[in-house]
């Protein structure tokens, strides 16, 4: 039963520990991404389609 | 236990995790529903039996109360909302972890289920594959079509209904790949041969992904904290769950020396960060694969293979799902609105008030990849006349009537009723317009359904009380059919009095001015129409004496639906020389025409010509004497 109870134990900080570091992995998504843009991308600016 | 629906559920959990990955290429026909969906139901009910049986759900309280607190918090949110956009989902999410945990009974399920699913992923990575050639020298036999496409960088890939959701299935399929490469008791010819579906799995993969970082400008990760917070600790607590549950693989695999429990820890954990990058990219199969990896913390490590007759059933039954999806490769049901290849079921929920060029942009994208399709160019035009864009919408619908069509396509090109509802929505849309606003876009859209006698009276209206005039009508006529689109109605329209052709093409805005003293009065009357569309600058020039027709080839044209071009007025150059310049709506020179002798046109030298397709209404001079 002692056992069961440290193995949980130790699962739950290992758990807080993950979690910790997934909050920090989606903060510093949102750091570093540029966003979305209204402005059209250059790539369809550029394309075209011929005339009928 | 009963050993009959133990097999039967074992049997129901191998085909889930042969089908999942398929995605697309999954939904049941008539029902149009996906297979693993169906089956999970299935094992949802004889999991619930057993629980019933046993008066145990099966899964630990640690692993239970996270899943209960998701669905409850989802189902708070719903009652306050009144809506149940979040807890459809979130529910059916946690009824499939749970019968899939539940349903696991042995590590050799499990290894045999990750087995499948690494099988069907290297079948979809073939796909998609495949789907990244494009049509070759009229070739369309071996072409796959793209489920999910981004028509920005051209990613492509063939099963999931979006990119985010089709990375993550080859990622997991990466990863349960890896497994089998580092699992124990594996000859040396199955780890070779799962490090070669491992490379399989991964060239689309990073295909997509080194495509995709062109994109990376507007990319965003979704803004969790913008939900209800009701949502909010939903989101929380499910990335509670997949941390805990990695917690949970990491310390049964580090306390049983167990390499392949170390490595499952990485399926929950690729999940949520995913999740985290990425909206909408879990689907039920990425649930029930870390369901059974979950599972197998508590399970003992495995002993043996199967008996070898208990693996033909699964493996028939999987064989028997093969034509289901080959079927679905090469064929799109009209009907079925969720597959994500039916571009009209897409063009149909998209928000009449949302900016329309993403849509147009992903049609314009499946007819560059399959130039017979015709429907695409239909639904194209009802999206730009949705948008009140009149040229354009005729524009689309004319390619919608005139492209070569083939048995290539993946929807069925516009049919009679179709045609009949795009000419009642344009007339809606020029009912309130005046002459001049709508141009002869109602007519137009006649002549292209066939119906010309009904555009050629409703033209005569516009000209009941017109006088007559002393020119020849062979003129009017060539200028009102090239407008009309269809220069075969010229000779029907010869027959009009040339003041009535006068009159109409002076209802549309058309320019009629007398020419200046001196002009050649054998060029007179002289017609000049000038225009853009698409790449192409065109000009026409009537006259008496002459018949000038040019296509100039520009690059490009402006964004803009329906801009005008006119006329400057025209100069004399020299003694026999006219000249006269085509402006677009900003008075830039686009074209100088020169009337003399012969007729000669030249561009402006710092001419540049930017923007997207648009359509744009002629500029047409009359020149009377």
């Amino acid at each position: 039963m002692r056992d069961i109870l440290d193995q949980l134990r130790i699962e739950r900080r290992i758990a807080l520990v993950l979690m910790a570091l997934l909050l920090a992995f989606f903060a510093l998504l949102h750091a570093v991404a540029p966003g979305a843009s209204d402005e059209m991308p250059r790539a369809c600016v550029q394309q075209d389609i011929a005339a009928p | 236990m009963s050993s009959g629906s133990s097999r039967l559920r074992d049997l129901c959990l191998g085909l889930v995790a042969f089908a999942w990955p398929w995605g697309a290429y999954e939904a049941l026909p008539v029902v149009f529903r996906p297979v693993s969906a169906l089956l999970l139901a299935i094992l949802t009910l004889l999991a619930a039996k057993e629980a019933f049986d046993r008066r145990s759900l099966t899964i630990p309280f640690e692993l239970a109360w996270p899943l209960a607190a998701v669905g409850a918090l989802t189902a708070i949110h719903a009652a306050f909302v009144g809506s149940l956009t979040y807890f459809g989902p979130v529910a059916a999410g946690v009824i499939v972890f749970w019968a899939a945990y539940a349903s696991a009974d042995t590590r050799e399920t499990v290894q045999r289920c990750f087995r499948f699913s690494v099988i069907s992923c290297v079948a979809v990575s073939a796909l998609s594959l495949l789907a990244q050639c494009r049509p070759f020298y009229g070739l369309h036999l071996y072409q796959v079509f793209p489920t999910a496409f981004d028509s920005r960088t051209g990613a492509v890939l063939a099963f999931p209904a979006s990119l985010s959701e089709g990375a993550l299935t080859l990622a997991l399929g990466a990863l349960l790949a890896v497994i089998d490469i580092g699992g124990p008791r594996r000859s040396w010819l199955r780890r070779v041969a799962a490090l070669a579906f491992l490379c399989l799995i991964i060239a689309p993969l990073f295909i997509v992904i080194s495509e995709q970082m062109r994109a990376l400008g507007s990319w965003s990760p979704p803004a969790y904290w913008q939900l209800h917070p009701l949502l909010i600790a939903g989101v929380l607590a499910t990335a509670w769950y997949a941390v805990r549950i990695s917690a949970k693989l990491l310390v049964a695999g580090y306390d049983g020396r167990d390499c392949e429990m170390l490595l499952f820890a990485g399926l929950p954990l690729l999940a949520v960060l995913f999740a985290a990058a990425f909206p909408a990219a879990l689907h039920c199969g990425h649930i029930a694969t870390i369901a059974l990896a979950a599972r197998s913390a508590l399970l003992p490590a495995a002993q043996s293979d199967a008996a070898p007759l208990r693996r033909w059933p699964r493996a028939l039954a999987c064989v028997a799902l093969l034509p289901l999806f080959v079927w679905n490769i090469f064929h799109v049901d009209s009907h079925n609105t969720r597959d994500p290849r039916n571009y009209e079921a897409i063009a149909r929920r998209y928000p009449v008030e949302a900016h329309p060029w993403p849509l147009f942009r992903a049609l314009y994208f499946i007819n560059e990849r399959v130039p017979s399709e015709r429907r695409t160019w239909f639904w194209s035009a009802r999206t730009a006349l949705r948008n009140g864009r009149l040229e354009e919408a005729l524009r689309d619908f004319r390619r919608a009537l005139e492209a070569p069509g083939g048995p290539a396509s993946i929807l069925p090109p516009p049919s009679a009723s179709d045609i009949e509802k795009f000419l009642e929505e344009v007339r809606d849309l020029c009912a309130p317009l005046s002459f001049s606003e709508r141009g002869l876009a109602y007519e137009r859209a006649l002549v292209l359904a066939g119906q010309p006698e009904n555009a050629l009276s409703l033209l005569r209206l516009r000209a009941e009380h017109a006088e007559n005039l002393p020119f020849a009508s062979n003129l009017f006529a060539s200028a009102l059919a090239e407008l009309l689109w269809d220069n075969r109605l010229a000779p029907e329209l010869r027959l009009w009095p040339s003041g009535e052709l006068l009159a109409v093409l002076e209802s549309i805005g058309v320019q009629v001015m007398h020419a200046p003293v001196g002009f050649p009065a054998g060029r007179l009357p002289a017609i000049l129409m000038g225009y853009r569309a698409g790449k192409s600058l065109l000009l026409r020039v009537w006259t008496p004496r002459e018949n000038v027709g040019v296509d100039w080839r520009a690059y490009a044209s402006l964004q803009s639906d329906g801009i005008s071009h006119h006329w400057s007025d025209i100069e004399r150059a020299a003694d026999a020389e006219w000249v006269i310049s085509l402006l677009d709506d900003k008075d830039v020179p686009l074209l100088r025409l020169k009337l003399g002798e012969v007729i000669e046109w030249s561009l402006p030298e710092d001419l540049v010509l930017e923007g997207c397709p648009g359509a744009f209404r002629p500029a047409l001079l009359v020149l009377l004497p």
